[in-house]
């Protein structure tokens, strides 16, 4: 159960930010707005979300298994959850050799949100849906 | 020098974001809940600017 006191108890992410609606709503409207670009396919968006999931220890993520050439995607985003400076010109030139600029920068956004998401939850100690 | 070329065919108001205006919708999005993280809450301003250079420094971002 959260630390934070609140009648109900808060249970989700989704909870504690109704704390503050506008900032629940700015929320969502981002998370909707990732989800919707068409330029990042579904399938990895999913496996990738999963990744930054795992790499932050939340348990009970399903990992659906994908192709190789998401491989190198899912490499950009274990290195900007781990360390971002450790992203290297190289590893962005390969990403770019399978996403399109636009896709990479819904990516990296995505990335971010996710992480601070999980993060969020880990603090309030709530579990991390919307 | 940046690793994404510069986003074409983008209005002046997004494009001094840079990278960021690639995805349009994705930026205006981002901005609104940055916007409201900044302009609204209980929260002071000298509190929010102390809390957001500790994160720079953590994550050595030269901010």
């Amino acid at each position: 159960m959260s630390w934070l006191a609140a009648a109900p108890a808060l249970r989700t992410l989704g909870d504690a930010l109704a704390l503050t609606p506008d900032l629940l709503a700015g929320y969502r409207v981002l998370e909707q707005a990732l989800a919707a670009d068409p330029e990042l396919d579904g399938a990895l968006r999913a496996r990738c979300r999963a990744r930054v999931a795992l790499l932050l220890g939340v348990p009970g993520n399903h990992y659906p298994s994908g192709s190789g050439a998401d491989d190198v995607v899912l490499e950009l985003v274990e290195q900007l959850v781990l360390d971002a400076h450790g992203v290297s010109d190289d590893l962005v030139a390969r990403v770019r050799s399978v996403l399109s600029p636009r896709a990479i920068v819904t990516l990296a956004q995505a990335v971010v949100v996710w992480e601070g998401q999980y993060r969020l939850a880990r603090c309030l100690d709530v579990a991390p849906e919307l | 020098m940046a690793r994404l070329p510069r986003p074409e065919s983008v209005t002046d108001a997004i494009a001094g974001y840079g990278v960021l205006a690639h995805a349009p919708k994705v930026l205006h999005a981002f901005l609104g809940l940055y916007g409201r993280l900044w302009r609204d809450g209980r929260v002071d301003q000298a509190t929010k600017e102390v809390v957001r250079l500790r994160n720079a420094r953590i994550t050595d971002c030269g901010y």
